[in-house]
């Protein structure tokens, strides 16, 4: 039986069927809330476009790194067939231009930079050895740093190096095939492209299971000075996050655990400014913090509640964006590869600086990205 | 109305605003007593409407069309609710203790001073008095839904009534016929006051 009350009969009857007039402006919401659903429809579109250009990015790079490869082996193999005939005859056609470019190369280096003068002392120190021994190709392959990085390294590696790159060309074409060399000439431009994915976990403070969400990207980096740069680019992230637990007794809400599952797709916009603390050799580990926007394309909530675990869920699309909403903080330690190519690991924290999402949520990130760094050369 | 439902099936704008339009004050009302306050309530108002929109084929047309409305709107009220709840600090636990301004005299009371009345209860009471006082859920429906203890339920509608008692008195002077409401409300039963 129900229990009536004259107090839920005066509501009833009052908060009955009102007259609220019209409000245009409410619609107008309305109708965006309808054009973002058509456009979610529209959307895959868009999503293969940005996939063929991320797979073309990527294989790009591929290239990059494949070409790479056979350098090496070439050199190991010319190690080991140091005095086969064969080899000498076939990497003698191409002697000619490297040593050209090299030659233009040490003239700039003299010019630019300080380290220069050791640079080409280390070099003519090699000229006098003379025949390269083997030990000397393995810091070819190794190294295969422009002479402005070998440069900075001094002495022992950078000269050893350059040794290498070097003297191979004049007393036996067995090393001037090499393509190793090459770096020598070319220069960094301004951007750094990055590819990056992260493995993250993300809550809201009250999480009972840490689920992993994750975040692939697309960042370029411009250098300001030899420390400082600034980087953006696109981030598409899964956030999978939860809040749940028991609540507290007698909050007036019930005393049964309860879970709320997320599941939103964010693009992340961040603007970051980052600060080299510390270089040597390959390796450069650098400060960043900045701010990211979030916009997030889709939202979704689940609640589920009670012993049968019932779900209800809430999904809106396309609703909320949050301009410079995140804080980043993060350290990347950056290893390189060769000259174009870098690999790092970079540690992240994502801070809130507003509520985040359909429900506002104080929703932070932890964790740590992996990313390829690619840096455009040019011919100078 | 049908043609507009039919319109709305084949996704016509037009059709869209026109229901929306028609159903604004009836589907506001529900959304706005379940709301904290107005923004609360447009929000929800155009949630529902979506999913309305979305599965309006779904609506049989041998019923009325109102109640179907009404349906959607409530649930999207209470889930509104339990997201809100779940993802706040719980800081709107404690009782409201201001009383809802401009509150007018008992039977002077209008729609914006009942909605004022009711908007002014802790969110835990008013969703179940709204559930249960106008919504016409039952104790064990609502424990159901809002995961908790019909006792709970009971609990908190009690005090949500008492609660609303209060306010009506506080902002009646001299008028004798609230105080017949309130000799009516000591009859509450004990099993009632159990949380």
């Amino acid at each position: 039986m129900k229990d009536e009350h004259n107090i839920d009969q005066l509501f009833k009857a009052g908060l009955g069927d009102p007259e609220i007039p019209f409000n245009e402006m409410d619609w107008e919401k309305m109708s965006k809330k309808l054009d973002a659903q058509e456009k979610k429809r529209i959307l895959p579109v868009w999503w293969f476009v940005g996939a063929g250009i991320a797979a073309t990015v990527l294989i790009f790079l591929l290239t990059i790194l494949l070409e790479e490869e056979p350098v090496n082996k070439k050199l190991l193999t010319a190690k080991t067939l140091n005095s086969g005939k064969e080899t000498v005859e076939k990497r003698v056609q191409i002697e000619e231009p490297v040593k050209k470019k090299n030659s233009m190369a040490l003239a700039q280096h003299s010019h630019k930079e300080e380290h220069s003068n050791k640079n080409v002392s280390g070099l003519k120190s090699g000229n006098q050895i003379g025949e390269p021994g083997a030990s000397k190709i393995e810091l070819v392959s190794t190294n295969p740093l422009p002479a402005k990085v070998l440069a900075s390294n001094i002495q022992l590696s950078g000269s050893k190096g350059d040794t290498a790159q070097f003297i191979p060309m004049k007393e036996s074409g067995a090393y001037a095939g090499a393509k190793v060399p090459v770096y020598a000439n070319l220069k960094r431009s301004g951007l750094t492209f990055s590819i990056m994915a992260a493995p993250d976990i993300s809550g809201t403070g009250a999480n009972v299971s840490s689920k992993v969400s994750t975040n692939i990207g697309l960042l370029v980096t411009y250098p300001l000075s030899r420390k400082i740069s600034v980087s953006t680019g696109v981030i598409y992230a899964k956030k999978l996050y939860n809040s749940a637990g028991i609540a507290a007794v007698n909050n007036g809400y019930g005393n049964q655990s309860w879970e709320v599952n997320a599941d939103c797709r964010v693009l992340d916009i961040p603007l970051n400014v980052n600060y080299q603390v510390f270089k040597k050799r390959k390796l450069a580990v650098t400060v960043n913090t900045g701010l990211s926007s979030y916009l997030m394309l889709n939202e979704r909530y689940d609640l589920k509640s009670g012993p049968e675990g019932n779900i209800s869920r809430v999904e809106v699309s396309n609703q909320n964006q949050h301009i410079f909403g995140m804080a980043n903080l993060s350290v990347s330690v950056e290893r390189k590869i060769n000259a174009s190519l870098s690999i790092g690991v970079q540690p992240f924290v994502k801070l809130p600086l507003t509520g985040i999402g359909n429900y506002d949520v104080r929703l932070n990130s932890t964790g740590v990205s992996v990313f390829l760094n690619f840096s455009k050369l040019t011919n100078k | 109305m049908q043609e507009i439902i039919k319109g709305c099936i084949r996704k016509d704008r037009s059709s869209q605003y026109l229901l929306y339009k028609e159903l604004y004050g009836y589907c506001m009302g529900i959304c706005k007593r379940y709301a904290v306050n107005d923004a609360d309530a447009a929000e929800v108002l155009n949630t529902a409407f979506l999913k309305a929109f979305n599965h309006i084929e779904k609506y049989d047309t041998n019923k009325p069309f109102k109640p179907w409305m009404a349906k959607i709107m409530a649930n999207t009220a209470i889930d509104h609710y339990r997201m809100k709840l779940r993802f706040s600090d719980h800081d709107d636990i404690d009782e409201y203790g201001h009383i809802g301004q401009g509150a007018a005299v008992y039977d002077q009371l209008a729609y914006d001073d009942l909605l004022n009345l009711i908007q002014t209860l802790s969110p835990a009471y008013r969703i179940v008095f709204n559930m249960y006082a106008i919504d016409g859920y039952s104790h064990e429906e609502i424990a159901e839904i809002l995961n908790i203890s019909t006792g709970t339920s009971k609990s908190n509608l009690f005090r949500a009534r008492q609660k609303l008692q209060e306010m009506l008195a506080a902002n009646d002077q001299a008028k004798t016929g609230l105080k017949v409401i309130i000799a009516k409300d000591n009859h509450i039963s004990v099993n009632e006051r159990r949380a």
